[in-house]
């Protein structure tokens, strides 16, 4: 059985902010993003592998790029930010920061599980380190042309998930891809020696 | 009796709270790093290091850099796992080669990772 590159990505988003608590439903339009690009409300993240290369990469792969847009209220919704401070402002610095650090570490996780993904069905994609854009950056990512755009909506915030990725070659979001299992489950642990661990 | 001290390297100050605040409910003393170079640091300030946890991409140096330095210099004398979101199968091949003893996937579960560290400090 095979699905679509769109629906991988999809899946993959709706997944990881599941886990930490925000819900993203792909029949809903995520309302107003370009009405969200205000320095006080607008998050944005961008990893763009063309920019560098990734410490950690063991081998070359296909450079791909991922940007997301979002607000900062659903991003100050989900845990661990939700649970660690009772509310957190756009007008504080100090809180927009650790806002941008969230952004980029989730942005971190979701190129991990589509990267993962496609490993498993045969296509490596590398992209670069997530970084959090201004505003201005974030709409002309938003204006760049893009394999797939996925818009996700979310019932408990206006603002929902503007996800766009590129990843090179002949593909689009329609591209068919396999389904094998990821190599290593989010969430999974494996230890390499549990004899020597045990005794 | 003292408590043990973990090195807690990730780029990400969010889930260094995370770590951190898991760890430290368990009594343990955390240090913190962003990088590998910054944990290297750590490791030869810190004889008495009882774990180290440990993601795989970051700036300047990343978490399998840092395991063949910690490796190369003899530096190693504590189990280290890796935390992050990278699954494929040759880095947790090339991170079991270089002496890491786990491999955890992001996002991270409080509860298995207390599990991981208290097994791996006994």
């Amino acid at each position: 059985m095979t699905r679509n590159l769109r629906e991988l990505v999809t899946d993959c988003t709706v997944e990881l902010f599941r886990a930490y608590g925000v819900v993203l439903d792909p029949q809903l339009t995520a309302k107003g993003l370009p009405e969200a690009m205000t320095v006080d409300t607008a998050v944005t993240a961008v990893m763009d592998a063309r920019l560098g290369p990734v410490a950690g990469v063991l081998a070359p792969t296909s450079p791909g790029k991922l940007a997301i847009v979002t607000s900062f209220a659903l991003v100050a919704a989900s845990r661990p930010m939700a649970t660690k401070v009772a509310v957190l402002s756009p007008t504080s610095f100090g809180d927009w920061l650790y806002v941008r650090d969230w952004i980029r570490e989730l942005m971190n996780q979701l190129a991990g599980r589509i990267m993962n993904r496609l490993a498993a069905s045969g296509t490596s994609v590398a992209f670069g380190r997530p970084v959090a854009l201004t505003r201005d950056a974030a709409l002309r990512e938003l204006a760049a042309p893009t394999n797939i755009r996925v818009r996700l909506g979310s019932r408990d915030h206006v603002n929902g998930v503007e996800l766009l990725v590129n990843i090179p070659g002949e593909i689009d979001g329609k591209t068919r891809i396999g389904t094998l299992p990821p190599p290593a489950l989010e969430g999974s642990v494996t230890l390499f020696d549990e004899d020597a661990d045990g005794q | 009796m003292a408590n043990k001290t973990v090195l807690v390297i990730d780029d990400s100050l969010v889930v260094r709270e995370q770590v951190r605040d898991t760890l430290r409910a368990a009594s343990y003393d955390v240090l913190e790093a962003e990088n590998g170079i910054e944990a290297l640091a750590h490791v030869k300030a810190t004889p008495a290091l009882s774990l180290v946890i440990c993601d795989v991409n970051m700036p300047e140096m990343g978490g399998l850099e840092l395991l063949a330095e910690l490796k190369n210099q003899g530096l190693m004398s504590f189990h280290v796992i890796m935390l992050t979101s990278e699954g494929r199968p040759e880095f947790l091949a090339k991170a079991r080669t270089l002496g890491a003893k786990a491999w955890m996937m992001k996002p991270l579960v409080a509860e298995k990772l207390l599990a991981v560290v208290q097994k791996l400090t006994a």
